[in-house]
């Protein structure tokens, strides 16, 4: 039986999205002020507008709806689902304020790629583009990255029960320290210590490549946020190939590793634990899809006769091959190219990248290497099953922080995820066969907006029919929070209509 | 606990907050559509007048990867092409002497004696300039990455509100370029062969008072909602 939401429950989950519409204010800050000290004034009206809309409407809520309640797991979950859609919303005002969107439901679609850290774009005349605007862009990278309520939350002096909940609604399963908050606090000191570094080894490495000073640390502070945070969007419209420098392709790399290993990782790291690394079945899972997909690429694109030297080959080869394994989306040759001149093999292999992505609790996409590591286990355990006498007991075991053995439970809730994945991307590939697209090209943007992967073959574009756009944006918004919370969002719509009191 | 059913008040309210967030959204593209137009006029093509340019089709036959360099040296010039025509068909192009024209974008990279750079032919580059001046969407954008040997010609990159530098450049197609890690590129011949056929501009807009008037008046809302809020928590 279905029981009905009471006024309780939504006055609690109305409490919390005004706190994180007030935390979307406050964010806009940021660009406001690169605005104003680039006089671009219309764009600091654009962010005064969308901030003092934001605050207004985050106050008003958190008035009308205030309550001492507890955040119970429903609650979370519809407040995490409700909370991505109503963010994407509201950085969608300066964007369209900007003037480089076609329709509001284009600036929606960019700020929903941001937040998701997707990186597909329908920006128009991007190369146009002022510094302030395309600060936000990548400043939606950052905060989604991290998790968009808990950077709100915990930055708003939220307390650890408050906001636990709301922790797992965001996709993210490993609770590093003991609590939510401290949790976050970790997450923020690993992203701004990688944020200084990667700032600064980008704009040297910028410098060196002609840049000036203060175009160096623009280009550099835009880069870090869209290779950390797995996002993938750039700057202007040829994305990495537009820097011509090997030395920044070498700091992306290492960023975009960085990002998608999860916080977990980052924390045994920093205590010294290598170990870990080497015998985290996850790493493990995701060293070998690497070189597999890696191979495939490097395969496909000698046999495509794409590069005509080995340099470029392994150069251009392995750039993609990990843009795509970690779900950023980065890419070094326009995005048609996938198509005319990267052969068959090539872009499989990308498909296959993008569709594995990083690990679990990390900035990364992606069905993520735990799901296909479990998933190959229990393939594991049940073929010596199947060859050992009926008494034999097979026990597979695997290390994720510490020694665990293979139980049907997670392995169930790992196939259930990736299942719902597939059908993920047969649909979205469905909608785009249904406007006139290849089913290759359709698979291929389909998927990387369920990943939040954001290549592209070229068939997003602002001129795509809006039914696209729209199930594209469901996608990365689906993507992004591993189903759960947007089936507890839907359950919750049911039992308001139908529920009992 | 007893459970407070939801009230019909209580949906009221959540409609009309629906509709206020419908209609703050219209008035924001409404505000959109509204804003000044740069004061430039329209600023018209920038390609060289040619009534029947040599474009290049996908038909056409490649020059052999291994070619030699004498007979690449041999393959005859083909006229203006646009970049767009390339990325639809690189290896048709790759080691063609074409005629390149667009607008210089983002930064001039100056290293090992001479400069990469971001040139585009699309119509914001070519046709009606940068977007914000006008309004009059046309698509994403759309060029080539270039080598240009020094010594180089004075360059305005277009960016923010500034309309760059037009160009012609005449040189060589590499579909994969070593030099470049494998990049589509297009490289000069010689600094003789650039030249500039229009300078950069800016784009001299007014301000939107409208939007800046709303601005200013959600901003004293939010303000004084959150000074309000602040006062109730004080009291208690």
């Amino acid at each position: 039986m279905l029981i009905r939401p009471d006024r309780d429950d939504l006055q609690v989950i109305g409490f919390y999205l005004g706190k994180v519409m007030v935390g979307v204010g406050y964010v806009l800050g940021a660009p406001m002020l690169v605005a104003a000290v680039m006089g671009d004034w219309d764009d600091l009206t654009a962010f005064l507008l969308g901030a003092g809309l934001s605050i207004s409407i985050g106050r008003l809520a958190e008035r009308r709806f205030a309550t001492t309640q507890q955040l119970d797991w429903s609650h979370g979950l519809v407040t995490a689902a409700l909370s991505w859609l109503l963010g994407a919303a509201l950085f969608a005002v300066p964007l369209d304020l900007s003037g480089h969107y076609g329709s509001y439901v284009d600036a929606y679609f960019e700020a929903m790629s941001g937040l998701t850290a997707t990186g597909l774009t329908l920006t128009q005349d991007i190369d146009h583009m002022s510094v302030s605007v395309n600060l936000l862009r990548h400043i939606t990278h950052f905060l989604g990255g991290q998790g968009i309520i808990i950077v709100m939350l915990t930055g708003l002096g939220s307390s650890s029960g408050q906001v636990s909940t709301l922790y797992v609604g965001e996709g993210r399963d490993d609770r590093i320290l003991p609590n939510v908050v401290r949790t976050a606090r970790f997450i923020y000191l690993v992203a701004s210590v990688y944020l200084v570094v990667g700032t600064i080894a980008l704009a040297l490495a910028g410098l060196v490549a002609g840049f000036s000073p203060l175009r160096s640390v623009i280009h550099g502070l835009n880069l870090f946020m869209a290779a950390f945070d797995t996002g993938g969007f750039a700057t202007n419209s040829t994305s990495i190939s537009y820097y011509h420098s090997a030395a920044i392709e070498g700091v992306l790399i290492v960023l975009m590793v960085a990002g998608a290993l999860s916080f977990l990782l980052h924390y045994e790291l920093w205590r010294g634990r290598r170990r870990e690394v080497l015998e985290n079945l996850e790493v493990r899972t995701i060293a070998v899809t690497g070189l597999i997909t890696t191979s495939l690429l490097l395969l496909g694109l000698a046999r495509a006769g794409t590069f005509t030297d080995v340099g470029s080959l392994f150069r251009k080869g392995v750039f993609s091959a990990i843009s795509a394994h970690t779900s950023t989306g980065f890419t070094v040759n326009a995005s048609r190219m996938f198509v005319t001149d990267w052969g068959r093999i090539a872009p499989a292999a990308l498909l296959m990248a993008l569709a594995l992505g990083g690990m679990a609790s990390s900035t990364a996409g992606g069905v993520k290497g735990i799901r296909v590591g479990l998933a190959a286990k229990s393939v594991s355990r049940d073929v010596r099953r199947a060859i050992q006498p009926d008494a034999a007991v097979v026990a597979v075991t695997y290390t994720q922080r510490h020694r665990r053995r293979i139980t049907d439970a997670p392995v169930r809730s790992a196939i259930t995820i990736l299942v719902l994945y597939v059908l993920l991307f047969l649909s979205g590939a469905l909608v785009g066969v249904y406007y006139g697209v290849p089913f290759e090209q359709a698979l291929f943007e389909s998927t990387s907006a369920s990943v939040n992967g954001g290549m592209s073959v070229g068939v997003l574009e602002p001129g795509t029919p809006l039914p696209m756009k729209l199930t594209y944006t469901a996608q990365m918004w689906l993507g992004r929070l591993e189903f759960m919370a947007v089936f507890a969002l839907l359950g919750y719509g049911i039992a308001l209509v139908r529920g009992r009191i | 606990m007893t459970r407070r059913p939801v009230s019909a008040r209580a949906v009221g309210e959540i409609a009309v907050a629906v509709v206020i967030v419908i209609a703050v959204i219209v008035t924001i593209r409404i505000l959109r559509d509204s804003a000044p137009q740069a004061r430039l006029p329209h600023v018209g093509t920038a390609a060289p007048d040619s009534d029947d340019p040599d474009i290049v089709t996908c038909e056409r036959t490649l020059p052999d990867a291994e070619e030699t360099q004498q007979a690449i040296d041999q393959v005859e010039p083909v006229g203006l092409i646009s970049s767009t025509e390339v990325l639809e068909c690189p290896d048709a192009f790759d080691q063609q002497v074409v005629v390149y024209v667009g607008e210089v974008i983002g930064d001039v990279l100056n290293r090992d004696g001479g400069a990469w750079l971001l040139v585009n032919d699309d119509d914001y580059a070519l046709e009606v300039g940068p977007l914000r001046g006008h309004g009059d969407y046309r698509g994403g954008n759309s060029g080539l990455a270039v080598w240009l040997p020094a010594p180089l010609p004075d360059l305005e990159p277009g960016r923010g509100d500034v309309r760059g530098t037009v160009i012609q450049v005449r040189g060589r197609i590499h579909r994969s370029d070593a030099a470049d890690g494998g990049g589509l590129t297009l490289r000069a011949l010689s600094a003789d062969t650039v030249s500039i056929l229009r300078e950069a501009q800016d784009l001299d807009r007014p301000v939107h008072r409208a939007q800046a008037v709303a601005a200013v008046l959600f901003a004293l809302l939010a303000a004084g909602i959150t000074l309000q809020a602040r006062r109730s928590e004080s009291r208690r």
